[in-house]
């Protein structure tokens, strides 16, 4: 029995290096990494992102590659955690044939892995959009944000709330884990900034299902309008209970709450809540349309915006080597900081910013279950 | 009815039977004697299925010795083992129920059981009394006849006691050994592990002496009772055993 | 507010007791913990989910069909998990529990993918009581979960096969010498442990959603209120899970929203050092 146990082991692991064998030491390849959490709470996140990955590398290998090579995305899990995202990273940043390494769609982890980015000196893109990794990637030499920052973003919602709504006095409830306390942070100093009133910033713990105690709570403040700052699936449970238990009042959410997971799963619940987010499935930039729609013929689902995001990161990252002639880290590097109007599905990105390089943003609000377009922001 | 030839068996590493051979006939009640740590619990476990040995061991003209435990109990070969084992959390009454799955196999419902449960009663007077109490809060006694009594519901082929008489005072003894007689006499076989060995030949038709694993001596319990060197060994001991006993049946 | 938070405490709490009552059932029968219960939970969501959404039958039947295909994992669950190892220490069952309970998440994720999802409410709408506005389906989680405790109840104390369960539970090596294999009784205990649990998944999933994860937590907070009943208690557990949705919803609400799991862990503590064998003593006491 142990025997044969024993046998099955080594010729798994065999077969594993035999694998592992063959990818390595060919450079006709150019290689972009890739760390996304493919299994653990985030998993969805992932799976946009692989399935984005695949149809662009068909993409634009069909169009003769980058510098006559084809381009390979090497995808590592990074198990939705910041010390998997590192580890991750550190895997891909292993291999010489990696030119450049995609960060996963979370701030923390992407501050998680800036460090690494100096030490292994690889150009490396963040996908997460909070001001501490704006902060961090102004202060990198390797990291970008490839993204329009958070504060940019929370502020231009409460600006439409204030001012185009007409709610003057506010109640934040946001989920504890960082990103969410951020908005909430950047949410509340808008609101002040503009003259408004905060009555209460209530908070939960991340994977709370039940919020009876913090709406009941919301609910007596009595505020002209709700702010939320949550992840997708709380941003789809807290709707539900707020409307259920009687509370019309308008809702201004993070960017999770146009995402089309959170609709899906909101319903009715969720229409006439209002968003700021940097995508929509039904964008009207063009590339962004036609990547859309590319994706939901291939998939069968809408196109997230980390599915978007992956798109726009591989595009920069291939336009940078391209003009960089080579696939020397650094040159790729000095490269992308010459970016400084490149044309992507979800915006126009000016990468010498390093930080907050995103330049557009869209305030939408879900009517019939689709997140619709009420105003285009531009920032920069 | 139950016939062991050559049985052998370990207790982890250690061989705690070394090749024991042994009968009980029809309506016979045999005694298995010896000191502690001499095989005889491990000697019924092995009987009924409960502990792997090697050798022979035939029932009702079956070889029973690679059968499960379940399989052998439901072929009428019932073991009352050593510390009464009742389901404490279950009542008198659900207990005795739950001893019909020997005779009648495991089913939904539990059918009718008036007669086994008749028979039960009239046997242990004091059972009937108590039907509706859960088991552990009965006296050492009682349990000792609710194990029994359990047993009898699986319409037994043949019994094996271990150590009935253990923690009960001597007056309680006397009783349940009368009603162990009592059974016999109705015509079930009985093979009984007992520590009394005065008491335990006296009811016994033939007996086997076990030391260290080997049966060292047998014969009719009369003319063991008469044995010196079982006089010695065995009988010599019993007065203070019993002392000992009885002190335990205090505490409680 | 209070009878919002009544409502819903007592909903949340009850579903909490009914899948420590699954795991006390295991505990009872093997004297292990079992770790996986919470993914028996996401796993009956599934298949609710699956009977529900993707093959478009009525959410009642749904859930019982989800109730009797968890009662089947249940079943694979004791014959791969615990069986092989029932003469090992119970370390070596908890961490095969442990596995098992990854192999449940990421299976769950293989087969259904990691998008959250959700399906039909039993009830759909809501009532105002006392000027709360209660969700039907906090009603139904309620009345189902009473009704579900009453049936195990009348199963395991009025009926034969509950008494061959139980006698099982206590005694196994006992319950050999009368005949029964032991197999088939600890198999129908996994059973029915996971399909209880199950059906809680597939209650819980059109106000909570279904993720891989959703069985961690559950499963944390079912632990907690099995502590807080005392260990192998069937009543306790379902105390102690009531006890734990409503600190849960009135700390929440009167004390803090950031630290509702704190404060249930706060309670927890409290009374593994004030009351440590926790409210209910196992009605078994020492085999006499």
């Amino acid at each position: 029995m142990k025997k044969r146990i024993l046998v099955c082991l080594t010729a798994a692991m065999l077969l594993a290096a035999s694998l592992t064998g063959c990818g390595g030491g060919s450079s006709d390849v150019i290689k972009i990494g890739l760390t996304v959490p493919l299994s653990g709470d985030r998993a969805s996140e992932g799976s946009y992102a692989s399935n984005a990955a695949a149809i662009v590398e068909q993409e634009i290998n069909d169009a003769g590659g980058v510098l006559g090579k084809q381009i390979k995305i090497e995808i590592q899990d990074s198990l939705g955690t910041d010390v998997g995202a590192t580890n991750a990273y550190l895997k891909l940043a292993a291999d010489d044939d990696v030119v450049a390494i995609i960060g996963p769609d979370n701030s923390n982890d992407n501050i998680a892995i800036a460090g690494s980015a100096e030490s292994a000196q690889i150009l490396t893109t963040g996908q997460g959009s909070s001001p501490t990794l704006q902060t961090t990637c102004e202060e990198s030499e390797w990291m970008f944000q490839l993204r329009a920052c958070d504060s940019t973003l929370c502020a231009a919602l409460m600006d439409y709330a204030y001012n185009e709504v007409g709610a003057k006095s506010f109640t934040i409830i946001h989920d504890t884990e960082t990103a969410s306390t951020d908005q909430a942070n950047l949410f509340k100093n808008a609101i002040e900034e503009l003259g408004g009133t905060v009555d209460d910033v209530i908070s939960y713990t991340s994977g709370t299902k039940d919020f009876t105690a913090q709406l009941t709570q919301a609910a007596e403040n009595d505020s002209d309008a709700l702010v939320m700052a949550c992840l997708y699936t709380e941003a789809a449970i807290i709707i539900q209970q707020t409307r259920d238990m009687g509370i019309d009042k308008p809702v201004f959410g993070s960017n999770a709450f146009g995402d089309p997971i959170a609709i899906d799963l909101a319903g009715d619940a969720i229409n006439d809540v209002y968003s700021v987010t940097a995508w929509v499935p039904n964008t009207p930039n063009p590339l962004g349309a036609a990547f859309s729609q590319k994706y939901t013929e291939t998939y069968d689902e809408d196109c997230a915006k980390a599915a978007a995001q992956v798109r726009d990161h591989v595009y920069v990252i291939c336009e940078a080597i391209k003009n960089a002639g080579t696939t020397d880290r650094a040159a790729v590097r000095d490269a992308m900081l010459e970016l400084t109007d490149y044309e992507g599905a979800i915006t126009t990105y000016d990468c010498s910013r390093r930080g907050n390089c995103g330049l557009g943003g869209l305030i939408v609000q879900v009517q019939n279950q689709v997140p619709t377009i009420i105003k285009e922001i531009t920032t920069g | 009815m139950l016939k062991i030839e050559n049985l052998v068996s370990h207790y982890g590493s250690i061989e705690a039977l070394h090749g024991i051979s042994l009968q009980v006939g029809k309506g016979e009640m045999v005694a298995l004697i010896g000191a502690n740590g001499a095989g005889k619990t491990t000697l019924l476990n092995s009987i009924s299925g409960t502990v792997t040995a090697r050798g022979s061991i035939e029932f009702a003209g079956k070889e029973i010795l690679r059968e499960k435990a379940a399989s052998i109990a439901r072929m009428g070969l019932l073991q009352v083992p050593e510390g009464r084992h009742v389901f404490p959390g279950l009542t008198v009454e659900e207990n005795l129920l739950v001893g019909t799955v020997a005779g009648k196999g495991l089913r939904l419902r539990p059918g009718d059981n008036s007669k086994e449960l008749e028979m039960v009663y009239e046997t242990f007077p004091r059972l009937k009394e108590r039907r509706q109490q859960l088991a552990w809060s009965m006296s050492g006694g009682e349990q000792q006849m609710l194990a029994i009594g359990r047993a009898l519901m699986g319409q037994p082929k043949l019994l094996m006691l271990d150590e009935p008489s253990m923690g009960l005072a001597p007056i309680v003894v006397e009783e349940l050994f009368e009603k162990i007689v009592e059974i016999n006499q109705s015509g079930v076989p009985i093979l009984m592990v007992e520590q009394n060995a005065r008491l335990a030949l006296k009811v016994s038709n033939r007996a086997y002496i076990l030391e260290r694993g080997r049966i060292t001596a047998e014969g009719a319990s009369a003319d063991l009772l008469q044995d010196p060197k079982v006089l010695e060994a065995y009988l010599g001991k019993m007065v203070s055993g019993k002392k000992d006993s009885s002190k335990r049946e205090e505490k409680r | 507010m209070i009878v919002q938070l009544l409502v819903s405490g007592i909903a949340v709490g009850i579903v909490y007791g009914l899948i420590a009552m699954g795991m006390v059932l295991i505990f009872r029968a093997v004297g292990i913990m079992n770790f996986a219960q919470g993914d028996f939970l996401m796993f009956g969501g599934y298949f609710a989910y699956t009977f529900n959404q993707m093959l478009g039958l009525n959410i009642v039947l749904s859930l019982i069909l989800a109730s009797l295909c968890m009662g089947v994992i249940g079943v694979i669950f004791m014959r791969t998990s615990y069986w092989a190892l029932r003469g090992a220490q119970a370390k070596a069952i908890i961490v095969s529990a442990m596995g098992a309970s990854i192999v449940l998440k990421e299976g769950a994720r293989l087969i259904w993918g990691s998008i959250p999802l959700s399906l039909d409410k039993v009830k759909e709408g809501s009532v105002t009581v006392a000027g709360a506005t209660i969700q039907w389906q906090y009603v139904a989680i309620i009345g189902i979960a009473l009704l579900l405790m009453l049936l195990v109840y009348l199963l395991l104390e009025k009926t034969f096969v509950g008494n061959i369960l139980q006698a099982t539970a206590q005694d196994q090596y006992m319950s050999s010498l009368v005949g029964i294999p032991v197999i088939v009784s600890i198999g129908l205990t996994f059973f029915l442990s996971a399909a209880l649990t199950g059906i809680c998944g597939g209650l819980l999933a059109p106000i909570f959603f279904l993720s891989n994860t959703m069985g961690a937590t559950a499963g944390s907070k079912a632990f907690a209120a099995i502590v807080i009943g005392g260990f192998g208690s069937v009543p306790g557990a379902i105390i102690g899970g009531l006890i734990v949705g409503l600190v849960e919803q009135f700390g929440g609400a009167y004390i803090s929203s950031t630290y509702q799991l704190v404060l249930i862990y706060v309670v927890l503590i409290a009374f593994l050092m004030f009351r440590p064998r926790g409210l209910f003593k196992e009605k078994i006491q020492e085999k006499a």
